[in-house]
């Protein structure tokens, strides 16, 4: 799993840590692809993102589109049918990705943790709950006995399980849901991570006891400044709770931008149509939906992997993967009509653009002249619009 | 003395936690009638074999040959159930014969156990090249016919003298035994692993960064081994119906040792001569103490799955 990184790479990194607080988390470009009968298949394509200190990211995405694996990824939990083919995830300065099975699991739990979607199936069902919170701390930082047991009780008094002096001795199957997402947490929290990556931590909780458990790692994170990744596919907790999103489609990140510019002007078909599909209480008339369904990921369409469904797809699409465009200051979108949908505009029909096409496969791939040119196709966008 | 805890099935595992699965378990057992049935038989054969003499004063190497095939004599007799074709006393030898059988099966399945959790265990959480080598050699010792390898490996050491002590006697049949004993172990071990290693309490033990012993050990193992344990009282009676296939074939327990296979082997040949009881009654403890086993062994496992119990 040894991985050389380019001068070029290392230099890119010193230059963001000059201009912005250094992240405490940043992957970049990170692809991670799975075996199968089918022949290799991708499932993370590409991906970045960072987290800082005391902020929130959102990785919002359907089902399939490769949100959980690269945090998986991340951890060192993918199964072995999976490899990680490119990219880095530095935390705290080194990347976990290049690191030794052993050194990556040091690490873990104790700089970056994972609360997992299914509490039940999360928490071991033949350990009580005090064994399972402070298991790690006895094994790994030597912990007696008694004193794991105090730290049991601190740890379920943090998460505000009720009567948790009691509690620590019993079964996981004693806990109410909302209880169990709360020891859940509480179990990640023991080696006080510094990133906390929480994986559809509230999925399978009703929706009054999804806010209460929200809250409680809003209220933590504040407390600890942490860093927070929080994978959904609720958009409705993505607003209540995030200050960064990544919009993920068929394994790419399709937009990155602060939560509230991504809600009221989103820059990418799918996360407007995305937003479109969201039940509104004084709506009327019919919810409007995203046809079709996530392309399968061994037969990704060629161009766009998101233009079947889109509906402002144009025969660019078809055929030219979109590069990563900034349409506005700290945002990405990887649309080829970023700035159009920004503005609210539909981009100009298929005959019109003829040579913009020409121009998108002069510019290349390279992420960083994609940056660039991301700008100009914006403004070419707007005189045709 | 380990031959007291014959009925250790019983009792799961673990010092009676208050409110634990293994608790569970107890409840559940507790209410079935034909459990506490077993669990008396077994109970009574342990203790026979602890104290045989507390069933029987007789010596089962006093044989006078003049008292050769008594018919049984009842309860007050000199002979109760008997005597067999040389005047041994039959309920004598059956109870002298209680202490090798139920030894040899706990002995038996015990390192059975314990060598088929630990390949098992270690195959189906590794997979790749151990898994290869565990299953290949668990299909190797599948195919070859117990008895058969068993007839061999006794014969070859026949002539060997292990003494006398109550271990010495069954140590030829236990290693034969628990080298064709440990492969099913093995394989629901490794199976159970497969289904526990993807679950998402193993990812999370991992997320934390335990290690893989810890999680083997702790995290697993404690699943995995429910399928086994209920496997237990089931094995335990094959090894008694083992050793009496053995003992028939003379080379199971060793003599002056006596073993209820070696009995139910002089008994059937004196069944169509006038003397069925030298057969009748070691048949009826072995199958009384198998039935015992399997109906434990049954109840053990609707109470440890949590698919049948809920």
């Amino acid at each position: 799993m040894s991985r050389t990184r380019s001068a070029a790479e290392e230099k890119t990194v010193n230059k963001d840590e000059s201009c912005a607080p250094p992240p405490l988390l940043e992957v970049t470009d990170l692809s991670v692809e799975f075996r199968t009968p089918a022949g290799q298949v991708r499932a993370v394509d590409g991906l970045s993102y960072r987290v800082e200190a005391g902020r929130t990211l959102a990785i919002v995405g359907e089902s399939g589109s490769g949100k959980s694996v690269s945090s998986l990824a991340v951890l060192g939990l993918l199964p072995d049918t999976a490899t990680v083919t490119a990219g880095t995830a530095r935390l705290d300065g080194v990347d976990l990705l290049a690191l030794s099975r052993k050194e990556h699991r040091a690490r873990c739990g104790d700089q970056v943790a994972m609360v997992f979607q299914d509490a039940l199936a999360a928490l071991n069902p033949v350990h009580t709950v005090g064994y399972q919170l402070t298991e790690a701390l006895r094994a790994r930082r030597g912990m007696s006995r008694a004193d794991a047991r105090k730290r049991a009780v601190e740890l379920l008094d943090l998460v505000k399980v009720p009567n948790a002096k009691a509690r620590v001795k019993e079964y996981p199957h004693e806990f109410s849901g909302g209880m169990r997402q709360r020891v859940m947490i509480a179990s990640a929290l023991s080696l006080d991570p510094a990133v906390l990556i929480a994986d559809e931590p509230t999925t399978a909780l009703d929706v009054t006891v999804q806010a209460q458990v929200l809250r409680l790692l809003a209220e933590i994170q504040a407390e600890r400044q942490m860093g927070l990744v929080l994978i959904t596919h609720d958009l409705g907790v993505v607003a209540g709770v995030a200050d960064d999103v990544t919009v993920m489609y068929a394994g790419r990140a399709v937009e990155q931008a602060p939560v509230v510019p991504a809600y009221t002007a989103p820059a990418h078909p799918y996360t407007r149509a995305l937003l479109r599909s969201i039940p509104s209480a004084s709506g009327t008339g019919r919810l409007s939906v995203i046809p079709g369904r996530p392309p399968s990921l061994a037969a990704r369409p060629s161009g766009c992997p998101f233009h079947p469904r889109c509906d402002a797809a144009r025969d660019v699409c078809r055929t030219e993967v979109p590069p990563a465009a900034v349409p506005a200051k700290g945002r990405m979108s990887a649309c080829h009509f970023a700035s159009d949908i920004m503005a609210g505009q539909e981009p100009a029909p298929d005959g019109a653009d003829e040579h913009s096409t020409g121009r998108t496969t002069a510019a290349g791939n390279a992420a960083a002249t994609a940056f660039d040119r991301g700008d100009d196709r914006g403004d070419s966008g707007g005189d045709h619009g | 003395m380990s031959d007291a805890a014959t009925p250790t099935p019983t009792v799961p595992r673990g010092s009676g936690a208050s409110s634990s699965p293994v608790a569970d378990a107890w409840r559940t057992l507790r209410r079935r009638p034909d459990t506490i049935a077993a669990a008396a038989v077994l109970v009574f054969f342990a203790v026979m074999a602890a104290f045989p003499r507390l069933f029987t004063d007789t010596s089962p190497r006093s044989c006078p040959i003049r008292e050769a095939r008594t018919a049984p004599q009842g309860w007050g007799g000199e002979h109760p159930l008997g005597t067999d074709a040389l005047g041994c006393d039959v309920l004598a030898t059956m109870v002298h014969g209680v202490r090798p059988s139920l030894l040899l099966a706990i002995v038996v399945v015990g390192v059975s156990l314990v060598i088929g959790v630990t390949l098992g265990l270690l195959a189906g959480y590794y997979l790749g090249w151990v898994d290869y080598l565990v299953s290949r050699t668990v299909e190797v010792f599948l195919v070859i016919p117990l008895l058969l390898a068993a007839l061999l490996v006794l014969s070859l050491f026949k002539g060997v003298d292990l003494g006398a002590g109550t271990f010495d006697v069954i140590l030829l049949p236990a290693v034969v035994l628990i080298l064709f004993g440990w492969m099913p172990y093995a394989r629901y071990v490794r199976a159970a692993t497969l289904e526990a290693k993807n679950l998402d309490y193993v990812t999370a033990a991992r997320s934390l960064g335990a290690s893989d012993l810890r999680i083997m050990g702790r995290h697993v193992l404690p699943n995995a081994i429910g399928t086994v344990t209920a496997l237990l009282p089931t094995s335990v009676a094959g090894v008694i119906s083992a050793e009496a296939v053995l003992s028939f074939l003379g080379i199971g327990v060793r003599p002056p040792a006596t073993s209820w296979g070696i009995q139910i082997e002089q008994g059937s040949q004196w069944v169509l001569g006038g003397s069925p009881h030298v057969l009748l009654a070691p048949l009826i403890c072995l199958v009384a103490t198998v039935l015992a086993l399997v109906v434990l062994g049954d109840a053990l496992r609707d109470a440890l799955d949590p698919r049948l119990s809920s």
